[in-house]
C-alpha cells in the first residue's frame, strides 16, 4: 500500500454574486478555485431551499459545464440553465484576483 | 506500452467504483456507431457524460488534475484517484481507441463542404476559445466583413467540431469505446 501523493495545488475561496440561478431553490454562493497550477476548474458552493450542501458542485469552466449530473431532472435543469451565468462569474472574479497579483 | 491516465475526483463514479476491480465501462456503451462523431464532440465539447466513450488521457498531470476537481478538495484520508491504464493495439481486449482529433478531422476532409470547423473571427479569436476566462473579449469581439458586405454585427462563429479539437488538445484526450477491461487497469494512485 502506498502513501497518498501530495501535489501541493493551490487554491483560493471566491464569492459568488446573487441572482445566478433562475430557480429560487438553489442559490450558488461560492467556488473553490485553482490558482497553482490554473487548472480549469472550480467546485462551486450552494445552497438548496436555504440549506448550504456540505458537496459541491464539479464545473469545467472552459467548457462551461457543470460536470456533475443528478437524477432531479427540475435541478439539473436549474445546473445546465445556470453554468454559463456561473461561469462567467467566476471567470471575472478569476480575472480580478490576476489583475490584483500584478499590481502587488 | 501505450499508456494511459484517468482522474477521478471525490464524488465521481469512478470515485465511488474501483476500476481495478470492474474495468471502465462507458454511461451508454450501446450509442449507434453512425453518429458516432457527434456524439464525441458531444462527449468533449459540452462535457457529456451520457455517452458510449470513456475519456482517457497521455498525461499523468492533465489526470491528476481531474482527481483534484472533485465535489470537495482532497485531503490525505479522503485523496482523489488516478488510474494507469495499458491499452494495445492487439492485446485480446475488445477495447476500440480514438484520436478525438483525427476521428473530428476524418469528418470534415473536404474544403469544399459547407460544413467546416474553421472561424470567421480575427487572429486573436481563438486565444478566446482557448482560454475564455483570460480572454474573454476575444469570443465578443465583432467579426469583420469585407466592404459590400452588410450582415446583423455579430461574433465570430464557433462551431462544436473547433470547440471539441481544442479541448480534446486540452486534456491530451483519447477516447475508449465502450469499455476498458479489469486486467487493463495496472494501477491507481491516491492523490491529495
Amino acid at each position: 500500500m502506498t502513501q497518498p501523493i501530495k501535489l501541493h495545488y493551490e487554491t483560493r475561496e471566491i464569492r459568488l454574486p446573487v441572482g445566478l440561478s433562475e430557480n429560487v431553490e438553489v442559490v450558488f454562493v461560492g467556488a473553490t478555485i485553482f490558482d497553482e497550477p490554473p487548472l480549469p476548474f472550480a467546485i462551486v458552493k450552494y445552497e438548496l431551499a436555504g440549506a448550504l450542501q456540505k458537496k459541491g458542485l464539479r464545473m469545467d469552466l472552459d467548457k462551461r459545464v457543470f460536470l456533475s449530473h443528478f437524477e432531479d431532472a427540475a435541478f439539473q435543469a436549474a445546473l445546465e440553465s445556470s453554468a454559463p451565468a456561473v461561469a462567467a462569474a467566476i471567470g471575472k472574479a478569476r480575472r480580478e484576483v490576476r489583475s490584483n497579483s500584478a499590481v502587488i | 506500452m501505450p499508456i494511459f491516465y484517468r482522474g477521478a475526483g471525490i464524488g465521481t463514479y469512478w470515485h465511488q467504483h474501483d476500476a481495478r476491480r470492474t474495468g471502465f465501462k462507458a454511461h451508454y456503451p450501446g450509442a449507434g456507431r453512425s453518429s458516432q462523431v457527434s456524439r464525441l464532440v458531444q462527449h468533449i465539447a459540452r462535457g457529456t457524460t451520457i455517452s458510449p466513450f470513456v475519456s482517457l488521457t497521455r498525461s499523468y498531470g492533465i489526470a491528476c488534475g481531474y482527481a483534484w476537481s472533485g465535489d470537495e478538495l482532497p485531503t490525505f484520508s479522503q485523496p482523489g484517484y488516478v488510474y494507469q491504464i495499458e491499452i494495445e493495439e492487439q492485446d485480446g481486449h475488445a477495447t476500440k481507441l480514438l484520436d478525438p482529433i483525427t476521428a473530428i478531422a476524418k469528418q470534415l476532409q473536404s474544403p469544399y463542404e459547407w460544413k467546416s470547423y474553421h472561424h470567421d473571427g480575427q487572429a486573436s479569436f481563438l486565444l478566446g476559445v482557448v482560454d475564455p476566462d483570460g480572454h474573454a473579449g476575444e469570443m465578443q469581439r465583432t467579426a469583420l466583413f469585407p466592404p459590400g458586405d452588410r450582415p446583423t454585427p455579430r461574433p465570430p462563429q464557433l462551431h462544436a467540431e473547433l470547440e471539441a479539437l481544442v479541448r480534446a488538445l486540452r486534456d491530451a484526450e483519447l477516447l475508449a469505446v465502450g469499455a476498458i477491461a479489469k486486467p487493463q487497469v495496472l494501477q491507481r494512485w491516491e492523490v491529495f
